[in-house]
């Protein structure tokens, strides 16, 4: 089954018991952009600018190799798209001003809405110069962590304990929103890959994550399924605490930072991705990148997604993700 | 007497902020001392609920509303306290670095730290390497304490602990978040990695030498 699973997500790797690629976001392709011939462009031009992310997008699959490659700018494209507020400084990462109050989380056209149309279509122009054959991920929040960036992450994780109710109520407004989202996703062809940066196991917990995590995740899964897509998701942080809570989730492909071998005999046909921890990319060699590539190569069931732990820093070294491509 | 310190400290734990209002409330009509309240209830409670979270029995959800308990009787005791009353082990300034807004885990290790006994400076989130190096003569830290969620705002954190190492050697550097380790906490010579709140209060007591009470 995860044979299948994988040949049918990497179909130009069948025979081989792995694929590879990092994750990356606008800020290493706004890195990369920058690099010979000097363009000085900025971040928070690129993160803005479909073209400009294809165009980053496209020179780092030539430079890295990779055998996929992952439409994805930074974690507040959604939370913009719902009305958050972002402030766009000049090389920096767009980040909140204002975050929403709770009654103006809205059920709205996600896909249509602030920076996602320009997402689109930088998938669209690589899917043009790659191939259709070619996986193109696009990422996507659970409605978990989308609620959190709406409202801001404090007083959301307050709510779950002080007034659950009231949490789940807005949980089934960005579950809402994003079923709306991934239907987009999958009608364009591309494969939702979810991330869960704040649903992580060290900041909330199984309990937690079983109860307002898990069953806003569940439906998005079994509609990238029903349309012949995959169940993927990247999920920050600890994860051997959430081990039973994500084997129910029947995932195609996880990708994490965090290894707990004891949790994998229970995900039988789920590929594993990730796990080369992203801090070596920057301040690391060629010798520690090898030994985390040998290590993961070791630890990791096969068929398995050599690739980084998370996203890329912005300044990661070229030469050590091609380290890694190459191992 | 202790008999209401230990209930506040309960309720702390149980995250009763109204439970708590009403003791601290009760400590100042029965005329007892508040800096013995706020070190016995209220630091004692909170320092279990660090327990806690280390243990991964409770994790930042729960920490934030213990700490919202905590917060209701400070607030009614703070202004009692005679002045010098509460003992100060030292002076952190905390910060989350340039370019990272996010502070959910430097707000814990900021309460965490303040509960047991240190003066907080805090920067807030965003904070450039010149803000923190601006803070040093106004504030006289014993400890600079730096936090990152993400990868990208390392640099700014190994540009502070340079500056630091270089220019007030006396300081003592701690960091922390999810992105760095022990190893890159070493590669940039911070003296501390706490890899949790708990940590955090463990590392400062180490780092200025003073007994950690359990």
């Amino acid at each position: 089954m995860r044979r299948e699973t994988f040949d049918r997500l990497f179909p130009a790797l069948k025979g081989e018991l792995s694929a590879s690629g990092p994750m990356i976001a606008a800020d290493h392709l706004a890195f990369l952009l920058n690099e010979p011939p000097v363009r000085a462009l900025r971040l928070d031009q690129v993160c803005r600018s479909g073209e400009l992310l294809a165009e980053g997008l496209q020179k780092a699959q030539r430079l890295y190799q990779s055998d996929f490659i992952i439409v994805f700018s930074d974690v507040s494209v959604e939370a913009e798209a719902l009305g958050v507020k972002l402030e766009y400084l000049p090389g920096r990462n767009p980040q909140p001003v204002r975050h929403l109050p709770w009654e103006e989380v809205r059920v709205v056209d996600m896909a249509s809405r602030g920076r996602l149309p320009e997402l689109f279509g930088a998938a669209r122009t690589c899917r043009e110069r790659f191939g259709g054959d070619f996986p193109i991920f696009f990422s996507m929040k659970d409605p978990f962590s989308l609620a959190a960036m709406a409202v801001g992450t404090e007083p959301f994780l307050e709510k779950l304990v002080l007034e659950p109710e009231v949490a789940l109520g807005l949980l089934e407004i960005c579950r809402e929103n994003q079923l709306g989202l991934i239907k987009v996703i999958l009608s364009e062809g591309f494969i939702p890959f979810i991330g869960a940066p704040i649903a992580s196991g060290g900041l909330i917990g199984a309990k937690n994550f079983e109860r307002f995590a898990l069953p806003y995740l569940r439906p998005l899964f079994d509609q990238a399924e029903k349309a012949g897509s995959f169940r993927c998701l990247h999920i920050c942080g600890e994860i051997g605490m959430l081990a039973k809570e994500l084997a129910s989730l029947n995932l195609d492909l996880l990708s994490f930072e965090d290894w707990h071998a004891e949790m994998w005999p229970l995900m039988p046909n789920t590929i594993s991705m990730g796990f080369v921890p992203t801090d070596l990319f920057q301040y690391g060699d060629t010798k520690l990148m090898r030994e985390a590539v040998n290590r993961c190569k070791s630890v990791m069931p096969a068929p398995f997604v050599l690739s980084t732990g998370c996203d890329l820093p912005a300044k990661a070294k070229p030469e050590l993700v091609q380290t890694m491509m190459r191992l | 007497m202790s008999e209401i310190y230990q209930k506040m400290a309960e309720a702390v734990v149980k995250m009763k902020a109204e439970e708590v209002q009403k003791l601290a409330r009760r400590v100042l009509d029965e005329g007892l001392p508040p800096e013995v309240a706020i070190e016995k209830g209220l630091a004692a409670g909170m320092n279990e609920v660090g327990r806690l979270f280390a243990a991964k029995e409770y994790f930042v959800p729960e920490v934030l509303v213990c700490s919202r308990a905590m917060y209701a009787g400070f607030d009614i005791l703070k202004d009692k306290v005679v002045a010098g009353k509460i003992a100060r082990k030292g002076t952190v300034v905390i910060g989350v670095v340039d370019g990272d807004f996010h502070d959910i885990g430097k707000n814990i290790v900021k309460l965490m730290l303040e509960a047991s006994g240190f003066r907080l400076v805090d920067l807030g989130k965003n904070v450039s390497a010149d803000q923190f190096i601006s803070s040093l003569n106004a504030e006289k830290p014993d400890i600079v304490a730096l936090s990152t969620l993400m990868t990208t705002t390392m640099d700014s954190m190994a540009e502070i602990v340079a500056f630091l190492n270089k220019e007030n050697p006396e300081i003592k550097t701690m960091i922390g978040g999810a992105p760095v380790n022990p190893d890159f906490a070493r590669s940039i010579q911070a003296h501390y990695y706490g890899e949790n709140a708990r940590e955090a209060v463990v590392g400062a007591h180490e780092l200025l030498g003073i007994p950690l009470e359990t």
